[in-house]
């Protein structure tokens, strides 16, 4: 653990004595739990909220429209106050899981609408209304789930609106080497320069954070989202010279990673950036895609607890963050019908946080029974 | 103090938005209801739930609805969604599959504005009612 050895050094330099560096140690060893239960309890919010917005996409004929739309807005407006009430308390993990909670909620409450009044925009465009009336929250979030999110699916959801332009798209096909060439490199730098910015101006670290984690898994997550086959047969010519676009985007990927890399070596955010273990995790984001729910799930909830307990915050958050994108493509991949996924996804979530909740009344009434002994 | 006031700006900045929108589209109003021809199948949307993907087939429909007895075909989409819900999208893609109906969307229309769509008849059928007839 990092403390540990700071602690070791402090104490050898005669900064601390040995009583000290104790309680110290005692002290961030009960942080990290916490940390790792409201972590937890993230999670558990995020499920809950994709299943809310499951359900609501099951389109429960039997309630009408104006109930279902009332419930939506009241909630909404409920979770906005207990956002706000959060933050003005200073507390600030239960702020981030209420803030977690009302962009779910945000998110469902456009759907709904979209299904009631027969709105025939494609999911894409909802995204990008979504992101767009969420980003602006982002900067106030203290952890990371929900700009590591909103960032790639802003992101995304711009691309395709830009594409779809006939006249954008059609210059793009005009150009074709040159603009996916180097939509990558323009994509990465454009991240960079954004995340110069937010250091500056950003109230919390949250969003820069995520833009950290995303500045380097942008190429790959690319990569794993084209269609395969479109990569393997599709070649590019460069100055007389053939290459497949795979070749040209791993290569592409390779000078950009060097280039981020050598930037954020030469920063003295070096320490702060989260860009070492993102590029760690690239390879198991796309074994996490592959393996089965539960199985990728409970890996990364070990990894999480685990770095938790020994105070690699960066690794439980990455750990949480891939936890989520998880449950995220479940939701997407719609097992056994929306309802079923729904159902699955609340009370999973529910029943994560009932079991936090049991183990922190336990754990409390046996830390308070040590104590009277 | 100037995040607090930010903060409550951004959350009640989509609130009022989806508030708005909703009174919008509740408050439209058309001149009339007209029904165009349609064909389709039925993928799905995580977002907003099943639906039925239908193209609009101009050749099919009666062009008298609309003034100067001209089909309005610039005022329309290509394809549009008409949401189900869940446990009945399954029948209805069967009933759709099996019995090749003739199916038509029915719009709200008035001239200069969006056409909202509001309807799909299943053999000049509301489409619950020729479910429960299946």
């Amino acid at each position: 653990m990092k403390i540990t050895k700071k602690l070791g050094k402090w104490q050898q330099k005669g900064l601390i004595t040995a009583y000290q560096s104790e309680q110290i140690l005692e002290f961030e060893l009960k942080n990290n739990k916490k940390y790792i239960f409201y972590g937890l309890m993230t999670l558990a919010v995020f499920c809950i909220g994709l299943g809310i917005i499951a359900l609501v996409a099951a389109n429960w004929a039997f309630i009408a429209p104006s109930a279902k739309l009332g419930g939506a807005l009241s909630l909404l407006l409920a979770s906005a106050l207990a956002t706000f009430e959060t933050y003005r308390r200073q507390k600030n993990v239960l702020f981030d899981i209420f803030l977690i909670f009302f962009e779910l909620l945000l998110l469902a409450s456009i759907g709904l609408i979209g299904q009631i009044y027969q709105l025939s925009p494609d999911s894409l465009s909802a995204l990008f209304l979504w992101s767009v009336l969420s980003l602006p929250l982002c900067f106030f979030a203290k952890g990371y789930i929900l700009p590591l999110v909103s960032l790639p699916v802003f992101g995304f959801s711009l691309l395709d609106l830009i594409f779809g332009h006939e006249y954008l798209f059609a210059l793009w096909q005009k150009a074709s080497w040159a603009w996916s060439a180097s939509m990558p490199v323009l994509l990465i730098f454009g991240a960079i320069i954004l995340q110069r910015v937010l250091v500056r101006y950003a109230p919390s670290g949250g969003l820069r954070k995520a833009l950290d984690f995303w500045l380097a898994i942008a190429l790959g997550a690319l990569i794993y989202a084209l269609d395969q086959d479109y990569i393997i047969e599709t070649k590019i010519n460069i100055f007389e010279l053939e290459f497949s676009y795979t070749a040209t985007f791993v290569l592409l990927f390779g000078i950009a990673t060097g280039l981020t890399f050598l930037s954020a070596f030469l920063s003295k955010f070096w320490k702060e950036s989260y860009l070492l273990p993102s590029l760690m995790v690239i390879v198991l984001i796309g074994s996490v895609i592959h393996l089965p729910l539960v199985l990728s799930l409970a890996a990364l909830v070990v990894l999480g607890i685990e770095s938790g307990l020994k105070g690699q915050i960066v690794w439980f958050n990455t750990a949480l963050g891939l936890a989520a994108l998880r449950l995220f493509i479940f939701y997407v991949e719609i097992f056994n019908g929306l309802e079923k996924t729904g159902i699955s996804l609340l009370v999973a979530g529910l029943s994560v946080l009932i079991c936090l909740m049991l183990s922190r009344l336990v754990l409390n009434k046996l830390g308070r029974k040590k104590n009277e002994k | 103090m100037r995040n607090k006031l930010f903060l409550i700006f951004f959350l009640m900045m989509p609130i009022s938005f989806l508030t708005f929108w909703t009174l919008n589209l509740q408050s439209e109003s058309f001149e009339k209801e007209v029904q165009i021809a349609a064909e389709g199948f039925d993928p799905r949307d995580f977002l907003s739930g099943r639906y039925i993907n239908l193209r609009l087939n101009w050749q099919k429909t009666n062009c008298a609805q609309f003034p100067a007895e001209i089909c309005p075909q610039k005022a329309f989409e290509k394809t549009y969604h008409f949401y189900v819900p869940e446990d009945k999208a399954n029948r209805l893609e069967k009933l759709i599959e099996t019995q090749n109906p003739s199916m038509m969307l029915v719009f709200g229309y008035k001239e200069g504005q969006t056409p909202r769509l509001k309807n799909l008849l299943i053999n000049n059928l509301p489409w619950e009612e020729a479910l429960t007839q299946f």
